[in-house]
C-alpha cells in the first residue's frame, strides 16, 4: 500500500517529467552595460519563439518602448526572431541548458 | 568537391520568373500594370525587389503608403527564407510565372518580420552563415575570417556576377578534415506547409558512429519518417531542394556542400505530392 505522500510524490513526479518535455532550461546572461537580470536560469516552453522571449527580457528589465534587445547563441549569433527556443537548445544547448547572452546594443556584429 | 563546380553554378544562377500585381485593394491613381522580373533563387524577396517598389509607388497613393510586402495566395512570404524556398514550399507544379501579389497596407505582424533597410537583410544573412558555421566548424572558420571577408560574402550575394567571388570566400566554409568525411553536424532546415511550426531543425552528423556515409533517406527517416513511402504506396510526399527532388540515396554531406544557399544552410522543403 502507498502511504499518502509516497502517492503525491508519484505524482508530482509524473508532472514534472510530463512538465520537463515541454520545457528547457535556458541561461541568461548580460553583455557590457545592459541590466542584469536577478533570476537567470528560467524554464521556457520549446515553442516560444525568441522574439517572445525579447520581449519577455524587454519588459523584465522595463526597457523604454523604443530600446532594442539583441539576443545572441554562443557569443556569436543572432537567432532569427521567429526561430524557437526549443531548436536552439537541440543544436546548441550544452549541460543541459541553453546559454543566451542579451544586449541592448549590438555585441557580436 | 572541385570536379562538382558546374552544380554550385546552376543552384547560384537558378531563377524564378515572377509576376508581380498590385493587391486590388490599394488605393491608386492610375491603374497599376503588372511588373515582371526573373528573381534569383539563392536571394531576399526584400534584396531584389526595389524595381518591384519603384514600379507600383507611381501608382499608388503616397498617404497609403506604409512597408511593402507580398502575398502568394493569402499566403504572406516571408522575405528572410531564401526566395527558392518560399517558391519551392508554396509554389511547386504550379503555372509560371509564379504570382506574387503586392501589399502597401496592413502589415502582417504575426507573420513576416520587418525589413526597414538592406542591413536587416544583411545581419539576418550573417547570423545564418554564423549559425551554420556554428554547426559545421563550431564557429571556428567564420571567426577567423576578417571583417572584409564577411563583407565579401554579402556583396557576393547582393551580385549575381559575384560568383566567383562569393565562392573564393564561401569554399572555406565549405572544408573539413578529410578523416572526418565531412562537417561535425550538417546544417539543414526542414520547411512543411501542413505544420505551424517553422522548420525542423535538429543536430544530425554527415556519418554514422560506425562509418557509414548518411543520406538524405537517412535524415529523412530521422527528422521526417513519413516523406519516405513504401514500395506499395503511393507517393505522399515531394522532397524538393532548389525546385528538384534528390535521390534520397545521395551523401546529405554532398547534399550541404553543393545544394546549401548562400547562407550556408541546406533547405528542404517538403510538399504534398500533387494529386492529378
Amino acid at each position: 500500500m502507498h502511504s499518502f505522500a509516497g502517492r503525491c510524490i508519484c505524482l508530482v513526479r509524473c508532472l514534472s517529467i510530463l512538465f520537463f518535455h515541454f520545457l528547457v532550461d535556458v541561461l541568461l546572461k548580460a553583455v557590457g552595460d545592459t541590466p542584469i537580470m536577478k533570476t537567470k536560469k528560467w524554464a521556457v516552453e520549446k515553442g516560444r519563439t525568441v522574439q517572445s522571449l525579447s520581449q519577455f527580457i524587454s519588459r523584465f528589465l522595463k526597457l523604454e518602448p523604443g530600446e532594442q534587445l539583441f539576443i545572441y547563441v554562443n557569443q556569436s549569433f543572432a537567432p532569427s526572431p521567429d526561430q524557437e527556443v526549443g531548436v536552439l537548445f537541440e543544436c546548441f544547448g550544452s549541460d543541459g541548458k541553453l546559454v543566451l547572452h542579451y544586449c541592448k546594443s549590438q555585441a557580436w556584429g | 568537391m572541385a570536379d562538382d563546380k558546374d552544380v554550385l553554378r546552376d543552384v547560384w544562377f537558378g531563377r524564378i520568373p515572377t509576376c508581380f500585381t498590385l493587391y486590388p485593394d490599394e488605393v491608386t491613381e492610375r491603374e497599376a500594370e503588372p511588373f515582371y522580373l526573373l528573381l534569383p533563387r539563392v536571394s531576399y524577396l526584400t534584396l531584389v525587389t526595389d524595381k518591384v517598389k519603384k514600379h507600383f509607388l507611381k501608382v499608388v497613393k503616397t498617404e497609403d503608403v506604409g512597408e511593402m510586402w507580398f502575398e502568394y495566395e493569402g499566403t504572406p512570404l516571408k522575405w528572410h527564407y531564401p526566395i527558392g524556398v518560399l517558391f519551392d514550399l508554396h509554389a511547386s507544379n504550379t503555372a509560371l510565372p509564379w504570382s506574387v501579389t503586392v501589399h502597401f497596407k496592413a502589415f502582417p505582424e504575426r507573420d513576416i518580420l520587418h525589413c526597414s533597410s538592406s542591413s536587416v537583410i544583411e545581419a539576418h544573412f550573417m547570423s545564418s552563415i554564423k549559425e551554420a558555421d556554428a554547426l559545421k566548424h563550431k564557429g571556428q572558420v567564420i571567426n577567423d575570417m576578417q571583417k572584409k571577408d564577411h563583407k565579401q560574402l554579402w556583396m557576393g550575394l547582393q551580385n549575381a556576377d559575384k560568383f566567383d567571388q562569393f565562392w573564393a570566400m564561401n569554399r572555406k566554409l565549405m572544408e573539413y578534415p578529410t578523416e572526418e568525411g565531412g562537417f561535425r553536424y550538417i546544417p539543414f532546415r526542414i520547411y512543411q506547409t501542413m505544420s505551424d511550426r517553422p522548420f525542423i531543425q535538429k543536430l544530425f552528423r554527415p556519418v554514422s558512429p560506425e562509418g557509414h556515409v548518411l543520406t538524405l533517406g537517412d535524415l529523412l527517416k530521422e527528422m521526417f519518417p513519413a516523406a519516405i513511402c513504401q514500395d506499395d504506396e503511393p507517393k505522399k510526399y515531394q522532397v524538393v531542394i532548389h525546385g528538384i527532388e534528390p535521390l534520397f540515396e545521395t551523401p546529405i554531406q554532398w547534399l550541404s556542400e553543393h545544394l546549401s544557399h548562400p547562407d550556408n544552410f541546406l533547405h528542404i522543403c517538403i510538399i504534398p505530392s500533387p494529386s492529378d
